[in-house]
């Protein structure tokens, strides 16, 4: 125990000159002669400390005191303690000791004196005067104003982990008060003037924030406790938070473990395995990938089933990787109906609630992140070399080779298309935050710069994020604050082009990238000038540019009258603007072709947000009650124009010259969409034991039919904290028991606008030479049209077992999807292919885990694992309710949709092998031969008809799960993230030996069957080998995938290193992304949608964070 | 207290709003059109009109934004017609058993293009005539007039497309209603083929009616081809004296007549008067093709221009012609612009001719080329020259040996040059841009001669006939030779590549026979249920309540 810890029996009383509660007033003195009433006014009048031990001076009465006799502090005391056993000591004037006159008060003497003598020393170094002459105490105390000021003593300590190691960096701040520190690269602080009575709280981040009261003490030492989803850790819930031991409705947050030091370009990226339930896909690769988020399966057949995303509360229509992950404070995902139902129409595919960092009361922090990382691809497929094509091509369609095609095969001198389209990538970011407090005011402030090289030539990507988060409360009711983030996003360039029959997968080898002047060919095919060059786009100018200001701005009024109401107003106003402009020139095959070809577009998104939130927040006695009640407004705008111009005079001036093209087609587009929301919430907590959340809201939304616009969404929660019953024993291994049960309807509002109009689209003629405008029927529309809506039932069990050392939460969910916004086709017959409709019903149910478990924590050695699972099964329930002769729900077999199937299944003819050679008898009877694709008579009628197609797997997975192991030693770190997918089976296309006729494009080397190589695995190469009957069958293949997602080691150079540096905190790490993926998949990549694209990265990751 | 009543006023402001907001959720689109908003005036349906016949334009252009040229599938996998090069529908001309089937995208994109035109002319019609708020003022003409000929071309335009339909796959859905959302069906029934065709005929006559000789604005369906087409359908019917009399009702029309002597843009240079009128330049009634019944309109870099794809589809890949390792040809304006071969004319087709005949000259049918210098290239490059050759030498195209399974991507292949035609500052450019003539007085002839044929008057067959022949400097035919194959003979020789083939021989109950016989890459596969397209899957699929019946012989 350090000597300056102070004992227990020592008060240190400040007196305040006017009692602030106006108790005692100084001028009114009644004359007590109780010795503890004499100190006081003492004190007030002679602006004195005093030290005692209470029990001495307590029920002490003297005899006399008349305050106004006397002549200094010094007479007063002589006179006052006189006829006691009680003496004192005055030091510095203001700072007196009242002791006992025996050997035990000698000895506390000594120990107050010891203690006020450190705290004067500390004074004195501060200072560097030193008064030890008495007062002439007469002119002291006509001089002596009787203000409002705490007289306080200084408080210092260290704080350390549980491993004993310094902190650097706690904020520390004085509860109440904005006066606040940090530690230093010792892990100690020291606070001055501190009200004996106040408590210090202490904050880090990843850390459980502690409050401790000074209790007189001028020394503390704090330990703190890792944060590992604590029981009482608050919780954004939407309009507001909650403690995390009231919620009754389903929230995962997002471990901070996911959002530091590892390479995330979005938050997308940090979510991916993270929370159970919430799939993350990459669709595709590239410098900016394209991600996919879906919350709890798919509810929906047709509408959208992207989550909500709500950022600082406001529901957030931009793109997620606008958003800096640097800035991002806590993820939060509201899944079951009782959470979800204050977002209503848009709730049913859950909610992402996302918070941004704010600034924190104390001294101004600066910090820096930034990382650079190199980008590899994961996986190629191996397509055939020039040699290997010429060969395929011979023995498939010898008469369709060309001569510049056996020109270049005999030359050797054949293209590696991919090859060419690739580079090594790089991304790098920078981060830099102040932050911090002063008066009323916090503030955070960012700037951030990321910049990505992708694997793919002329793929890239630049973001420049400002973040300005301020928060001031202007009176003690009324606080004003900003969310405000602009961003600009650059991707301009044109990548080569990986898909399509112009694509690098799929170009004839036996071409001839650059011409004999080492340009680029504009015909790589000599003889087909139907193809282009695949990296034709790398030529084009091209400009790709958004900027987008995202500010939301409220009020806070805090009734003063009545505790816990308040009043808040956001408005919030995203506005973003896209600008694209691309010329190809005569360089290239589109611009040779046309003449020069420019197409130029602009586009303004803006929406608008008015949100009024009336809340009451007031625990009575055990009751907790929390009311919140919503009226919003929302308002959505985009609108566009677009330029596309071709036969332009010369190259020079691009686009500039575009009034000189011959044909110039201009382009608009609008559209608005609005919504008005109405909800209250109530939230009742009895004595922590029982729950209760009532939430209803009513939604009116522009884009549905007349009679259908608005909705209603109840929903009703309940939880039990059954470990905090009297009943509950108090040892228990399980440590904490809590169940919750929610129920309740969800919307989605699932389409765009104007989905209700039938309309016509545009489709011109001409009459002789000019423009006779045209229309044609384009759209049916739907009167009643209305929302999609989602009954979900969620049982939950959250837990903690060895004082919590494991814990954990557990969920079952059934949801039910009815009146679905199903894009359904119809007969072509109506002459328009398909209509939106409310009809037919989805199911989902789910079981999902998650759990943290702390394995080792001794001392220097720690080692935690976070994990969770989600098992989940889909089906359609019901589609337009049209039987069978039997009875049963006809299925659509033209949309592949199946009552009882999951919404994406495969269905098709079912490829069972090659015909063999012995088989030759029985293929004939198919009209086919050996060496052909063998194609499953499924019902064994000798004919293959549409009667055979089956059901061949589903695309969504059954089962995913995410795992975090850090184990760290001392100052270094290791996590490993792994990441699992299951039962997800899709068409490998890649392999596909559709290479047009004429064998006009390249496919992948494959074990080809031939009479000498009889093998099951792939059929013959020969033009109708894929077929049979006039059929062909899809390649599927098992797209389930584990993935080591990320490694990353860290150091914390901390603590001895950074002495003496003013840097109090420096951190390295290196990251690994994506190094291994097992996989039966023999495509490019299983998460990927598009396999004949840009291949996905694995990145070797360098990052930096300091801060002073 | 004060402060409390603020909140209750407050909280209930929030939930009393709405009321007066409802109407901020009502949709006013300002970019978007209605058939209520359009179908307003005579002007809109006009505009209605337009976006119809550009629908029905598509039959020369590439399906569904593709290159796959949509009248392959009614003039491919005939007699005179045959795959040289695997692509879209060529592959069911060329492999019938196992590509004629209902997952076919060549057939089932035409099935739902033919019943898209079909909707968009019901829209038309029922808007016209359901409506009573309409302003039928505008143009010259008085308000019933402008409202009948607005009926008329969309009745003409609806029984074209039926046209297609019953002739592609017999029985079908007839739909006569405008679709809405309130009137989805899943259980739309075939009708049969001959109501559909008292349909047509019912439509046809209403349209030629109230249809000008000569139509207004160049493109539009004139009075004498809804009466070609009436006379067609009376074939089909096997009614020859009605045949008669709507053929007769074109052929007497003095605003009709054959070209029958040099017109036009060419002719100073060297030409035949057959070939006169598919000349860009030429083709409209405007520029002197009296023998224009229909031609379509096309323009290059104008909105609304289209694209016609017929050359690319056709003609030769002579660039990839190919002596002694050296391709000597150029795109040039003079050969027409690039072609990629998809279809030939077989060999049959080519040798059908006497030597003299017009319509098998050079002009009118490619089978040489002329080496040329870089003056008569331009605005192409002067053409290589292989070893031994100079300019001025003939490369001869070959069909000695025809088109089959193992012998196709023929590069040196004649071709027909009724498309020839290209952009002369983008010779690479796949699509032509010239006005075509689809319908011409000189079938109505021929089906007039069918008629006089099928009602025993050879004679007059044989006189209707030489009139056609004599145009082309074919020697005349005597009465004798008159029979159907003659007939269906003669029509190759003056529209090959220009007629549906495949209907005509289908009419005539001679596609089987005479494909089998002429066509030998596919031809020689084709079976009786080939006769009819399957009915696509995702038509049978979609019809959920109602088994839609499949064609005989199609899984």
């Amino acid at each position: 125990m350090k000597k300056g810890l102070l004992l227990p029996w020592v008060y240190v009383v400040m007196f305040i000159s006017t009692m602030s509660f106006g108790a005692l007033p100084m001028n009114e003195y009644d004359n007590k002669d109780d010795l503890l009433h004499i100190i006081r006014d003492i004190s007030h009048r002679y602006n004195v400390h005093f030290t005692y031990d209470r029990d001495i001076v307590e029920n002490v009465v003297v005899e006399e005191y008349t305050p106004d006799m006397y002549r200094d502090v010094e007479d007063a005391l002589s006179d006052v303690l006189a006829g006691t056993h009680l003496k004192y000591v005055l030091l510095e004037m203001k700072y007196i000791i009242i002791y006992q006159d025996d050997e035990e008060g000698m000895r506390s003497l000594e120990q107050m004196v010891e203690v006020l003598e450190k705290i004067l020393d500390q004074k004195k170094e501060k200072r560097r005067v030193v008064y030890l002459e008495k007062l002439e105490s007469s002119i002291h105390l006509n001089r002596l104003k009787l203000e409002k000021h705490r007289i306080m003593l200084n408080v210092s300590g260290t704080v350390t982990d549980q491993a004993g190691e310094p902190l650097i960096g706690v904020n520390v701040l004085v509860q109440g008060t904005t006066m606040g520190t940090a530690t230093d690269i010792e892990g100690r602080f020291e606070l001055q003037d501190v009200n004996e009575n106040a408590t210090l709280v202490f904050s880090y981040v990843g850390y459980q924030t502690q409050e401790v009261p000074v209790n007189g003490r001028s020394s503390i030492s704090v330990t703190m406790v890792e944060d590992l989803q604590t029981l009482d850790e608050v919780v954004v819930v939407g309009y507001g938070t909650q403690k995390k031991s009231d919620l009754t409705g389903t929230v995962a947050s997002v471990g901070s473990e996911r959002l530091d030091n590892v390479p995330n370009l979005d938050i997308a990226q940090a979510i991916q395995g993270a929370v159970p339930g919430v799939m993350m896909q990459t669709s595709s690769a590239g410098a900016a990938p394209g991600e996919v988020l879906m919350i709890r399966g798919r509810n929906s057949i047709r509408a959208s089933n992207d989550p909500l995303i709500v950022v600082d509360g406001i529901p957030y229509g931009g793109q997620l990787r606008d958003i800096n992950p640097n800035d991002v404070k806590s993820i939060e995902v509201l899944k079951d109906a009782s959470a979800a139902a204050i977002y209503g129409s848009r709730g049913a595919n859950g909610v992402i609630l996302v918070t941004t960092k704010e600034g924190e009361q104390g001294k101004a922090r600066i910090s820096y992140d930034g990382y650079y990382s190199i980008q590899q691809f994961t996986k190629l497929p191996e397509l055939m070399n020039g040699e290997e094509f010429y060969k395929f091509k011979l023995e498939r369609e010898p008469d369709a080779i060309t001569e510049s095609e056996k020109r270049i095969y005999e030359s050797g001198q054949w293209v590696d298309w991919i090859d060419l389209a690739l580079r090594n990538g790089y991304s790098m970011q920078h981060n830099l935050t102040a932050s911090g407090g002063f008066q009323n005011t916090q503030y955070y402030i960012s700037g951030g710069l990321t910049e990505v090289q992708g694997l793919a030539v002329n793929d890239n990507y630049k973001r420049i994020t400002t973040r300005i988060n301020l928060d001031t409360k202007i009176a003690t009711w009324f606080t004003l604050g900003t969310r405000t983030q602009l961003n600009f996003d650059d991707r301009s360039g044109i990548a080569p082009t990986w898909d399509g029959d112009q694509g690098v997968f799929w170009m004839n080898p036996l071409t001839r990238a650059y011409d004999d002047n080492g340009d680029l060919t504009i015909f790589p095919w000599d003889d087909d000038p139907y193809f282009r060059n695949p990296l034709m786009g790398t030529l084009a100018d091209n400009v790709n540019k958004s900027y987008q200001v995202v500010t939301n701005n409220y009020a806070i009024v805090d009734f003063p009258f009545i505790e816990g109401l308040q009043y808040r107003l956001n408005t919030g106003i995203r506005f973003r603007f896209l600008d694209q402009m691309t010329y190809y020139g005569r360089n290239t095959q589109v611009g040779l072709n046309n003449r020069g070809d420019a197409s130029l577009s602009r586009s303004k998104n803006n929406s608008t947000v008015i949100e009024n939130i009336l809340s009451y927040n007031r625990q009575i006695g055990r009751h907790n009650l929390f009311f919140t009640a919503v009226y919003s407004f929302e308002d959505y705008k985009s609108n566009g124009e677009s330029l596309s111009a071709q036969g332009f005079p010369h190259d020079i001036l691009t686009w500039y010259s575009a009034a000189q093209a011959e044909l110039v087609v201009p382009g608009f587009s609008y559209s608005s969409t609005s919504l008005i929301s109405q909800m209250i919430r109530l939230n009742y907590a009895y004595d922590s034991r029982y729950l209760l959340t009532l939430t209803g809201r009513r939604d009116g939304y522009s884009g549905f039919g007349q009679e259908s616009k608005w909705g209603l969404f109840p929903s009703l929660a309940l939880g039990w904290n059954i470990s905090n019953e009297g009943f509950y024993p108090q040892n228990a291994v399980l440590n904490r028991l809590k169940l919750r049960i929610s129920y309740g309807l969800n919307g989605n509002q699932g389409v765009g606008a104007y989905e209700t109009i039938s309309r016509l689209s545009a489709n011109n003629l001409v009459g002789s030479t000019s423009t006779l405008p045209g229309y044609i029927p384009s759209r049916l529309g739907e009167d009643n049209l209305g929302w999609e809506s989602t009954r979900n039932l969620n049982i939950g069990v959250d837990f903690g077992f060895a004082q919590d050392r494991f814990q954990g939460d557990f969920n079952y969910y059934l949801s039910n999807t009815f009146d679905l916004l199903l894009g359904r086709s119809i007969s072509p017959v109506h002459g328009i292919t398909s209509i939106t409709q409310n009809i037919g019903q989805t199911q989902n149910t789910g079981y999902e885990m998650s759990i943290t478990s702390r394995n080792v924590n001794a001392g220097r050695f720690r080692w935690v694992t976070s994990a969770n699972a989600a098992l989940l099964k889909n089906k359609i329930v019901s589609l337009y309710g049209e039987l069978d002769e039997d009875g049963n729900e006809i299925d659509d077999i033209a949309n592949q949709w199946f009552i009882g199937h999951p919404i994406q299944v495969n269905f098709g003819y079912v490829w069972d092998g090659v015909w063999q050679l012995d088989e030759a008898e029985e293929a004939a009877r198919y009209g086919t031969q050996p060496g052909f694709i063998k194609i499953k008579d499924i019902n064994n009628d000798g004919v293959i008809s549409a009667d055979d197609r089956q059901i061949i797997g589903q695309n969504d997975p059954k089962f995913m799960w995410g795992m975090n192991n850090t184990w760290s030693f001392n100052n270094l770190s290791l996590s490993v993230f792994l990441h699992g997918v299951h039962g997800v089976t899709k068409n490998n296309v890649l392999k596909s030996d559709n290479v047009y006729t004429g064998v006009r494009r390249n496919t992948t080397r494959k074990n080809w069957w031939t009479p000498e190589n009889p093998n099951n695995e792939w059929y013959m190469n020969h033009i109708d080998a894929h077929r049979m009957q006039g059929v062909g069958a899809n390649n599927y293949e098992d797209a389930s995938f584990i993935r080591i997602k990320d490694i990353s080691l860290s150091y914390d150079l901390g603590r001895s290193l950074l002495r003496n540096t003013g840097i109090n905190k420096f951190q390295i790490y290196l990251t690994g992304r994506n190094l291994f993926t097992i996989t039966d998949w023999e495509g490019l990549d299983p998460e990927l949608s598009g396999q004949r694209n840009i291949p996905l990265q694995k990145e070797f990751v360098f990052g930096l964070n300091f801060g002073f | 207290m004060k402060l409390i009543q603020k909140i209750i006023l407050l909280t209930s402001w929030i939930f009393l709003v709405p009321g007066c907001s409802e109407d901020w959720l009502n949709e006013k689109p300002p970019h978007l059109i209605t058939t209520e908003s359009l179908y307003a005036t005579y002007e809109g349906f006009e505009t209605g009109l337009n976006g119809l016949y550009a629908l029905v334009r598509e039959e020369r252009e590439g399906r569904d934004g593709t290159n796959y040229l949509r009248a392959d599938v009614f003039m491919n996998g005939t007699d005179n017609m045959v795959t040289n090069h695997r692509d879209g529908f060529s592959r069911v001309a060329e492999d019938w058993v196992n590509q004629n089937n209902p997952f076919n995208a060549d057939i089932s994109s035409t099935f739902t293009w033919l019943y898209r035109i079909v909707n968009s002319a019901n829209t038309i019609i029922n808007q016209a005539t359901s409506r009573d708020d309409i302003d039928w003022r505008g143009g010259s003409r008085g308000e019933i007039e402008n409202k009948n000929a607005v009926l008329a071309e969309a009745k003409a335009l609806r029984a074209w497309a039926y046209r297609h339909l019953t002739f592609g796959w017999g029985d079908v859905p007839l739909n006569l209603e405008e679709s809405l959302g309130s009137n989805i069906k899943t259980d739309w029934t075939r009708t049969d083929v001959d109501v559909v065709r008292n349909q047509m005929k019912s439509d046809w006559i209403f349209a030629q009616q109230h249809l000008d000789s000569e139509p207004p604005i160049p493109g539009k369906i004139s009075k004498g081809a809804v009466q070609h087409y009436l006379s067609e359908l009376y074939l089909i019917q096997n009614k020859p004296d009605s045949v008669l009399y709507w053929a007769d009702q074109v052929i007497n029309n003095p605003a009709y007549g054959l070209i029958t002597e040099r017109y036009g843009v060419r002719s100073n240079e060297p030409g035949v008067p057959f070939m006169d009128m598919f000349y860009d330049g030429n083709s409209n009634r405007e520029e002197g093709n009296k023998e224009a019944l229909w031609v379509w309109q096309f323009e290059y870099e104008t909105i609304g221009g289209g694209g016609s794809i017929m050359r690319r589809w056709h003609t030769s890949r002579y660039a990839d012609i190919s002596i002694n390792g050296v391709r000597p040809l150029q795109y040039t304006l003079e050969r027409g612009g690039r072609g990629v071969t998809r279809i030939s004319l077989t060999k049959w087709a080519i040798d059908n001719y006497e030597p003299q005949d017009d319509r098998a000259s050079n002009f009118a049918i490619r089978k040489y080329f002329i080496l040329r210098d870089a003056t008569e290239n331009a605005p192409a490059s002067a053409d290589r020259l292989p070893p031994g050759y100079q300019y001025g030498d003939t490369i001869f195209l070959k069909w000695d040996e025809d088109i089959s399974a193992n012998s196709r991507n023929r590069v040196d292949w004649p071709f027909s040059r009724k498309y020839d035609s290209t952009i002369e500052t983008n010779l690479q450019e796949a699509a032509q841009y010239n006005d075509q003539v689809y319908l011409r007085l000189a079938e109505t002839y021929l089906l007039k001669a069918e008629a006089q044929f099928l009602l025993g008057a050879t004679e007059d067959a044989a006189q209707t006939l030489n009139i056609i022949r004599e145009r082309s400097h074919a020697s005349p035919i005597p009465a004798d030779s008159v029979n159907i194959d003659f007939i269906l003979d003669e029509r190759s020789r003056e529209l090959v590549f220009e007629e549906h083939r495949r209907y005509t021989l289908l009419r005539t109950g001679k596609w089987l026979e005479r494909v089998r016989r002429y066509n030998h890459n596919g031809g020689q596969l084709a079976t009786e249920r080939d006769r009819l397209f399957p009915i696509p899957q995702s038509v049978i699929d979609a019809n959920l309540t109602e088994e839609m019946t499949q064609n005989p012989g199609f899984n």
